[in-house]
């Protein structure tokens, strides 16, 4: 389980103690549904967004 | 009266722009049950945009399918010279000095526009409970929530405040507010509908579209606003199409999946019997009706919130330096954002394109799903739990359970009005579609409304 208060530290984010408690928690339960998943991802997986050029009108 | 009858109305010179507007502003003036659906109310340039759509139609000028009728746009479009807040104290006195494509469409296809509609804050959350323009409240009843969202847009069309609005859906504010409220909302396909001047809170689940009295009237609506847009850089070259359902709609031959799967599981009683109910009329109409089994939708919908997180906190990263600014409920999110790794967002895009790939396979089955849009009907306001049979949930996370997805798949997916549970409070039914298929998951919804008759109005109306 990664600690969301020393990466808070770390990333030198201004986040009320309250308030971090609050986000890492969320952020606990959602950790422990994803981190699962990242097994399936195949090595040659591209991800969803794409930088595409259109060809230029009349080409 | 619909968008269709008011613009055959109007067209027939039976009744004025000018007198559909003034009984539009009248209602949003007296509000009789406070539901706060607007932020700015534009009345001396909506007057003054239906004196001319009069005298256009005197003249014989027809300008578009919306010539004349009045309709509201979510404080999330820019208007040029009228104030666009995003429901935020930030942004509490922008004023843009352009309009949003689609109120550029909307204007060009002869509406006027009204005003803005209240909202989430920053669009950020399912309550539209705001702690900075108030609470929106729900049409059906005032101490529960419209849902967001987009939640002033869907109780000014539920009180006929407006005769169509404008909302967005990132991980469905368009839908959920439409089920809570009772009105149709339709979320397009990505990239169908231009995103240019709105204010995002996302950049690839934003979604732009209306929320109406019927199925009918949204698809006008889309016929208004479809296009390729090249100030978008996620718009489609897809042509468009006539989105219109036919008068009398046939559903013969079309396949009509519904889920053996997470889509019944966990919802209201009442809920999954209206569902079944509108299950039954699409075979009525025609439907061949199909059991399908769907992918992993939880995993989609924590692929979609891993996305969300990491994009709306790039987006509002430079605004969060005076964190008293922002409401709770909307810090919290942001600060969850900051802290996803960068290599987790990327990695939730690659599954993401994994996903998108496996949901595909379903269309071989089925020409459309038919799912609950929520398991439950509209919470209490400030109610922040719901118990759903033996669970108690978060009810964000209850509400969008089953409309995240579809922000993820990039799909066109409808909500319309099935019924009513035991309080007398609107049930949705969510149309699910491929890409681009907003025609027939249009018609779809258009047959099941014929045949259940659901178009429900509150009882103030």
């Amino acid at each position: 389980m990664k600690d969301w208060v020393r990466i808070a530290e770390g990333l030198g984010l201004e986040i009320p103690e309250a308030e971090l408690e609050r986000a890492a928690s969320s952020l606990g339960r959602v950790e422990a549904l994803f981190r699962p998943l990242l097994e399936k991802i195949p090595f040659e997986a591209e991800p969803a967004f794409l930088v595409m050029h259109e060809p230029e009108e009349g080409e | 009266m619909r968008i269709l009858e008011a613009a055959a109305r109007l067209r027939r010179r039976e009744v004025t722009s000018v007198e559909l507007t003034e009984a539009c502003l009248q209602r949003i003036a007296q509000d009789p049950a406070k539901l706060n659906a607007f932020i700015t109310v534009s009345d001396e340039q909506a007057l003054e945009e239906a004196r001319r759509r009069d005298q256009e139609l005197e003249q014989g000028n027809l300008l578009g399918p919306l010539h004349g009728v009045p309709v509201a746009v979510k404080d999330v479009f820019c208007t040029a010279g009228v104030r666009t807040t995003c429901g935020s104290a930030l942004f509490a006195d922008y004023v843009p000095d352009h309009d949003a494509a689609v109120v550029e469409k909307l204007k060009a296809a002869g509406a006027v526009i009204l005003g803005k509609t209240n909202m989430h804050e920053l669009a950020y959350g399912i309550t539209s409970n705001n702690p900075h323009f108030g609470a929106v409240r729900n049409p059906w009843d005032p101490g529960r929530i419209p849902g967001g969202s987009s939640g002033g847009s869907a109780a000014a069309v539920a009180a006929a405040m407006a005769f169509m609005a404008m909302g967005t859906d990132t991980g469905g504010s368009i839908r959920i507010p439409a089920s809570y409220c009772g009105v149709v909302g339709l979320k397009p396909t990505l990239g169908r509908v231009s995103r240019y001047g709105v204010l995002p809170l996302d950049f690839t689940l934003d979604h732009m579209g209306p929320l109406a009295r019927t199925v009918r009237d949204a698809a006008l609506t889309l016929n208004a606003i479809a296009g390729y847009d090249p100030r978008d850089p996620s718009s489609s070259r897809q042509p468009p199409e006539d989105y219109t359902p036919a008068p009398e709609v046939s559903l013969e031959g079309v396949r009509v999946g519904v889920p053996e799967n997470f889509f019944f599981d966990g919802v209201e009683e009442d809920v999954a019997g209206a569902v079944k109910r509108a299950v039954e009329a699409a075979a009525e109409a025609g439907a061949r009706i199909i059991r399908v089994r769907v992918p992993d939708m939880e995993a989609i919908n924590v692929v979609g919130r891993v996305i969300l997180f990491a994009e709306a906190s790039t987006v509002m990263e430079r605004h969060m330096a005076d964190r008293s600014l922002i409401g709770g409920d909307v810090l919290s999110l942001l600060d969850q954002g900051r802290l996803i790794p960068a290599t987790d967002y990327i990695q939730a895009q690659r599954l993401r394109r994994l996903m998108m790939e496996e949901f595909a396979r379903v269309w071989e089955q089925a020409d459309c799903l038919l799912t609950p849009t929520t398991p439950l009907t509209a919470p209490r306001i400030g109610e922040n739990t719901v118990r759903l049979g033996e669970v108690q949930e978060d009810v964000r996370l209850a509400t969008t359970r089953f409309v995240r997805s579809f922000n993820v798949l990039g799909l066109p997916a409808l909500s319309l009005p099935c019924g009513r549970d035991r309080r007398g409070l609107p049930i949705g039914l969510q149309v699910a579609g491929p890409p681009f298929h907003e025609r027939r998951i249009l018609e779809v919804g258009a047959a099941i409304e014929d045949i259940l008759d659901a178009s429900l109005e509150p009882s103030f109306n």
